[in-house]
């Protein structure tokens, strides 16, 4: 009787909390430094409420197959300008509606994704953005229940999200 | 540490979708995007046509207000303020006019700059970026139409 207690109380409460989390949730700028893959690499990425899902810049990238899985091997730039060859399992491959141009297809890989204190693992579409000043769009997949964005404010928040 | 910055009671929680309105071009409600990711704000026209009336250039253009609704168009007329190089989200560039406008959204009204593209390829007629939002908006990327729904026989009642 008492552990149902302590369970109901307790499941409550995080209802209660999760609640409190989503009617307020912090806001941030429409810039902000984030950290991919354990902390590692630290990118000015735009926090982008036009976009559906979350996208990073990649110089190259290549399919290969290991145990007959799809993988990606793939180069990004963190803010120094250093080359990070990276490798990740293939989520999918998605097609992206463009203005004026044929839709383009992009691979889809999982990314830890920390902003603030927030850590997230989410899909992140892989595509060439050199000639865009922000190597990383965050769209609303990430964003939702989780922040508020205010476009008048640029990088509030430094990535402190504790190493996995 | 990041500092949990709470929600200025000052600013309006906005939908990353609203239905607003733009009284000064005759258009009482349209979908627009509110997208943080734009700076500019851009608005679909098509058969754009200039004209001189004492000195002052005036631009009018034709409108499909609601998307999936071809059949209803929409003349606007308003005064060219201005015209500017602007990129898409592809990093495609065009010259387009700019003007300006008051925006309505629920209760709360105040002026924005508006370009002017062919945006009949994309899905909202209307993007509100981040110089029109003017310090006044934060979005909520979890909410949308936060000041007001609309059906689509309501909406296309207002353009009877």
């Amino acid at each position: 009787m008492k552990i149902f207690l302590c369970i109901l109380l307790s499941t409550s409460f995080l209802g209660l909390v999760s609640n409190v989390v989503q009617a307020n949730p912090p806001v941030i700028g429409w810039v902000e430094r984030v950290a991919v893959s354990d902390q590692q690499y630290r990118f000015d990425a735009k926090i982008d409420t036009g976009a559906d899902n979350t996208s990073m810049h990649v110089e190259n990238y290549h399919f290969f197959e290991r145990n007959f899985v799809k993988w990606v091997r793939f180069t990004i730039n963190d803010n120094n300008g250093k080359d990070i060859t990276l490798e990740r399992k293939l989520v999918k491959i998605t097609r992206i509606k463009r203005k004026l141009l044929h839709a383009a297809e992009r691979p889809v890989v999982r990314m830890i994704v920390c902003i603030g204190n927030v850590v997230k693992e989410v899909n992140v579409n892989l595509v060439n953005r050199k000639k865009f000043k922000h190597k990383m769009l965050i769209g609303r997949s990430y964003l939702k229940n989780t922040f508020l964005v205010d476009s008048g404010a640029k990088n509030t928040t430094e990535p402190e999200c504790q190493r996995r | 540490m990041t500092k949990p910055v709470l929600a200025n009671t000052d600013l309006i929680t906005v939908g990353w979708r609203e239905w607003i309105s733009l009284p000064d071009i005759n258009l009482p409600l349209i979908k627009a995007k509110v997208d943080t990711g734009a700076r500019t704000s851009a608005l679909h026209a098509f058969e754009l046509d200039t004209f001189d009336n004492k000195g002052i250039e005036f631009v009018r253009f034709l409108i499909h207000p609601l998307q999936e609704r071809n059949d209803i168009v929409k003349e606007c007329i308003a005064e060219i303020k201005d015209t500017r190089w602007v990129s898409d989200s592809g990093g495609h560039r065009e010259q387009r006019y700019v003007i300006s406008t008051n925006v309505s959204i629920g209760t709360h009204q105040w002026p924005i700059e508006m370009t002017l593209t062919n945006r009949d390829t994309m899905k909202f007629r209307m993007l509100l970026g981040r110089t029109a939002m003017d310090s006044r908006i934060v979005v909520n990327p979890a909410g949308s139409y936060l000041h007001g729904r609309h059906s689509r026989k309501n909406c296309a009642a207002h353009y009877k």
